[in-house]
């Protein structure tokens, strides 16, 4: 039941990919999985304000992404913010969509189409 | 930090985050807030002007979307399961199935769209060509145009003379290249027929700095300047191909070319690519160097400081302005003239102006291409309003459709989409109309441009144009679906369970259709004042007495050219007109050096009466050689004295006629018969004495929108000016002219006989730019008219169907259908009424930018404004008039039946 549930998740859109990723190995705020995104991409990848917030609200509903009780080390006055991470559900169809990828690139990998060392 | 850009853009943001629903806001505003100053602390104090646009954009876009989410937990957005779940194609069906069923509606919003995205789609591709595309040359926003102007004499431009020119040279920092650019007209005599033509003289330079390239041969080249070498010319693509057929063979073929009376051969070296050329007031047939003319070799023109023969264009080294330019040319202007007094003498008033050459081109275009794009944006904005009325209207009407298909699970989404469907299919039908209309416009409006400016080379309905268009229509689409409110949907369950199908309109609906009819009634007056103004000055122009008779004379021009001395010109002259006045056709015939309704710019001069040498005046006097027969061909009365006769001639005493004007300004009411009178010369000396032998009537040859001017005839056989020939005929034109061909081939071989034209149609053709506008302006005024008629029966019959059930009370309590019919007409009268009030503020502000183009007519004219509202008002009436029957055909037992 769970795993056609998750399923039904993939393939994950890329920049939901990218999200899930960014608060996998701990809860960000918005402004941290901007950076975090960022990051992990080298820049290539950015996720704007309103883009984001979206997906958040989405994820949120999807089961994905949850509002952890993390708080701010170091709260400024009146700034307290939201941290997200993955639920039990993110995780696994975060770790199903990088199974489900892996398996393509080991099939490209033996296939003649692999990309070869110039 | 942040400072105050950071207080706006941030302003900005918590702006665009109210365009997100409410619940998303309460849960992610604060934090996108928080985000957003994150962002912006790390990126020091202020977003780098690309990510900002980039934020912006990405803030409203995703608003949309989150608001099109339709609750769908499983797509990421609503509209992409619309497109994605393949019921697109069915979608697609049922918008155009349901505007099949409503043709009516279609072709209306198709209709009206179209006509307004096609007149701006062509006006702004006029426009575009005209005033915003740069000029086709290299570095084109760093070409200027000098002007050496004598403002006190009225004199638009007196050109520069070699010596000033090289003044300025050596004076300027601001500018890295001159252009010597002399525009004169040239006898070209080769093989075919000797013609006139349009030729520049240049310097190499020319064609370096224009960025032009040889499309045959070659250019001018540094070798060809100066004078003592052979003199070669290059031609224009378009002469090239009228005059010797595209021939590849003309390369190094000599044709005999004569300007100033003096001739050089020259050899063809070089053809130019097709292209525009503006380098003139003209268009150009080709370009020779100086050695083409003897005279640009001579001693006046190397020496004389008041020789002024040559247009200059010039660069602007990069970086510097206009304004630069100006203050230091000026500077070195002002040093000029204190330093040469006499060859800037006083009252002339000479100085000197530097204008980017393109708005120099452009100037006499530019104010009417302005007040059509503004009369045109309008017509959209009329357009606009009356599509948005329909849609409103056809929501209303679909208000119980609709209903059931929210309660049986269409969303808000759903139906914005249908909506969206059906406006994006109606729009794109209106804009593919728009651009079908544009394009058989087009040429017109090059052909009126045309009128205004040589520049029309560019004008194209271009992709950016089309881009526009394509824009404009989306817009329309989304604004269509989105702006109006969606009817009912809030008591979805109340109207779909009601039976009657008629509900209470909103009054915010309501005021809002009323309000576009207003706006559209409002703006309907304001174009219809601006036609009626235009016809109103276009008849007074038709009314003007231009003193003369001038129906059944023809002007031919025949011009000597070919280095006859003006003696010898003369001669040949008398003989053309002894054989000519023989010929069977020909009531009067006499050689003139103006012909009458041709272009003439009237210049002061200073004039002295003979006894009161310490008064002068000095009025805007045409003068006009003109042998004795003149006055009879075209009528000119004369009240005074005598015109010229046989015997003035060379050796006898100097005479001149004055028209009414001159004379009274001259003698006031003293007999000017006999007195003697003369004027200064531009090189500040007096002229001869001339004796005043004639009074003739006022006329308007030089103009009819012009004042009646002052004008000083002199006699052909005194000054040997004149090349052209004026001739009253009876009966068959042609063969007059054959036969004055044939006499001057005769008589003068190489003399051209062109410009063959009626005096009617000169007349015709002066005022062909005011009938333009006038028509033009009628025809979108004529069409503001319909749409907004069309506005006002949409609405009042869709008032009129949904209080239907009222007007059956009404009838069945006892109103007489005249009252319903008053009802509904003063439904119609109070829209009309304030829309008059709107309309007339509009025109008073909007009518001004007309005031150049008037002529005789105040921007404010009572009968005009007067007139135009009885127009709108009847059309109005008559408008509301049809549903205003229909409320009175309501069956009273019928409406009380269905409730």
């Amino acid at each position: 039941m769970l795993s056609a549930d998750v399923s039904s998740f993939l393939p994950l859109p890329p920049l939901d990919l990218e999200l899930l990723m960014a608060v996998s190995d701990e809860p960000l705020h918005g402004y941290g999985m901007m950076k975090a995104v960022e990051a992990r991409s080298g820049g290539a990848v950015q996720i704007e304000l309103g883009s984001l917030y979206r997906m958040i609200h989405r994820l949120e509903r999807q089961g994905l992404l949850y509002e952890t009780d993390v708080t701010d080390p170091d709260p400024a006055p009146g700034r307290e913010r939201r941290f997200y991470g993955l639920t039990a559900l993110g995780q696994r169809v975060l770790a199903a969509e990088l199974d489900r990828l892996r398996r393509i690139l080991e099939h490209a990998e033996g296939s003649p189409m692999r990309p070869r060392e110039a | 930090m942040g400072g105050s850009a950071g207080g706006v853009v941030e302003r900005l943001v918590r702006a665009l985050l109210r365009l997100y629903p409410a619940d998303f806001r309460a849960r992610h505003g604060r934090e996108m807030l928080a985000t957003y100053r994150e962002r912006r602390a790390a990126a020091g104090g202020r977003l780098p002007r690309r990510e900002l646009l980039r934020l912006l954009i990405d803030l409203v876009v995703n608003a949309v979307r989150v608001r099109t989410d339709g609750g769908d937990m499983r797509g990421s957005d609503g509209w992409r399961t619309v497109l994605r779940s393949g019921t697109q194609g069915l979608a697609l069906r049922l918008a155009i199935r349901r505007l099949v069923r409503a043709p009516g509606y279609a072709a209306a919003f198709i209709l009206t769209l179209g006509l307004g995205i096609g007149m701006n789609t062509a006006i702004f591709s006029v426009v575009n060509g005209v005033l915003l595309e740069p000029l086709p040359y290299a570095d084109a926003d760093r070409l200027v145009y000098l002007r050496q102007p004598g403002l006190r004499a009225g004199v638009p431009d007196f050109g520069f003379s070699f010596v000033e020119i090289a003044d300025l040279k050596a004076a300027s920092r601001t500018i890295d290249a001159f252009v010597e650019y002399g525009d004169l007209t040239f006898n070209v005599v080769g093989d075919g027929e000797p013609h006139r033509a349009v030729g520049g003289i240049v310097t190499s330079n020319y064609f370096d700095v224009l960025g032009l390239r040889a499309a045959q041969g070659r250019l001018l080249q540094a070798d060809d300047d100066g004078t003592g070498v052979e003199p070669v010319m290059v031609l224009t693509h378009g002469y090239w191909t009228r005059v010797f057929g595209a021939d590849p063979d003309v390369l190094g073929m000599t044709v005999r070319l004569y300007v100033f009376g003096q001739q050089r051969t020259a050899r063809i070296v070089g053809v130019l690519q097709p292209g525009s050329l503006y380098t003139g007031t003209r268009r150009q047939d080709f370009f020779v160097n100086y050695a083409s003319s003897e005279h640009y070799g001579g001693a006046a023109m190397l020496d004389e400081r008041t020789h002024r023969m040559t247009d200059v264009f010039a660069r602007l080294t990069p970086g510097q302005t206009v304004e630069a330019a100006e203050a230091e040319l000026g500077a070195a202007h002002a040093r000029m003239r204190a330093q040469y007094p006499e060859g800037y003498p006083e009252q002339l008033g000479m100085e000197i102006s530097v204008r980017p050459w393109q708005e120099e081109l452009t100037a006499e275009a530019r104010p009417m291409l302005l007040i059509l794009s503004g009369t045109v944006a309008l017509i959209l904005l009329l357009a606009c309003a009356n599509v948005a009325n329909l849609t409103l209207a056809r929501l209303i009407r679909r208000e119980r459709e609709l209903s059931v298909q929210a309660a049986l699970g269409a969303g808000r989404t759903r139906i914005r989409f249908e909506l969206l469907f059906e406006n994006i299919l109606l729009s794109l039908g209106g804009a593919g109309l728009g651009v079908a209309l544009a394009f058989l416009g087009k040429d017109l409006l090059v052909r009126y441009a045309g009128r205004f400016t040589v520049r029309t080379g560019e004008i194209g309905i271009d992709p950016t144009v089309l881009l526009a268009t394509g824009a404009a229509a989306l817009a329309a689409a989304l604004f269509l679906a989105w702006m109006p409110p969606l009817p009912g949907l809030s008591g979805l369950h109340a109207t779909a369970a009601g039976t009657t199908g008629r509900r209470v309109v909103g009054i915010q609906r309501k005021s809002l259709q009323r309000m576009l009819v207003v706006g559209q009634l409002a703006l309907c007056f304001t174009l219809l004042v601006g036609a009626a103004l235009l016809v109103r000055s276009l008849r007074n122009l038709n009314q003007v007495d231009a003193g003369l008779d001038y129906e059944s004379v023809i002007a031919i021009d025949a011009p000597s050219l070919t280095g006859l001395s003006p003696e010898q010109n003369y001669v040949i002259m008398e003989q053309i007109l002894e054989r000519t006045r023989a010929f069977a056709g020909v009531r009067a015939v006499a050689n003139v050096s103006h012909v009458p309704f041709t272009d003439s710019n009237p210049v002061r001069i200073a004039f002295q009466v003979e006894g009161r040498e310490g008064e002068f005046v000095s009025p805007a006097v045409t003068s006009n050689s003109v042998t004795p027969d003149y006055f009879d061909a075209v009528r000119i009365p004369v009240l005074r004295g005598r015109t010229f006769t046989a015997s003035d001639r060379a050796e006898t005493e100097p005479v001149v006629v004055l028209n009414t004007g001159l004379a009274r300004l001259l003698f006031g009411d003293e007999n000017p018969i006999d007195r003697r009178i003369r004027s200064q010369q531009f090189n500040g000396e007096w002229g001869d004495w001339l004796r005043v032998t004639g009074v003739v009537a006022d006329t308007r040859e030089y103009g009819v929108t012009r004042e009646a001017t002052h004008i000083a005839y002199r006699p052909s056989s005194q000054t040997f000016t004149g090349g052209s020939l004026v001739l009253r005929v009876a009966g068959d034109v042609p063969s007059v002219v054959t036969h004055v061909r044939s006499v001057v081939r005769e008589l003068d071989p190489e003399r051209p006989v062109e410009n063959v034209v009626t005096l009617e149609n000169l007349r015709f053709e002066e005022l062909a730019p005011p009938r333009l506008n006038a028509t033009l302006f009628s025809g979108f005024a004529l069409l503001a008219l319909v749409i907004a008629a069309v506005g006002v029966l949409g609405v009042l019959s869709f008032s009129v169907s949904q209080r239907g059930q009222e007007f059956g009370v009404r009838m069945a309590l006892g109103a007489r259908p005249r009252q319903i019919l008053g009802m509904v007409l003063r439904e119609g009268g109070a829209m009309l009424v304030l829309a008059i009030i709107a309309g007339v503020a509009g025109s008073l502000v909007l009518s001004r930018f007309l005031r150049g183009i008037l002529f005789q007519v105040g921007t404010t004219d009572p009968g005009s404004y007067f007139a135009v509202a009885l127009v709108l008002s009847g059309t109005a009436l008559f408008a509301a008039f049809l549903p205003a029957l229909r409320a009175t055909r309501f069956d009273p037992a019928e409406s009380l039946r269905t409730d």
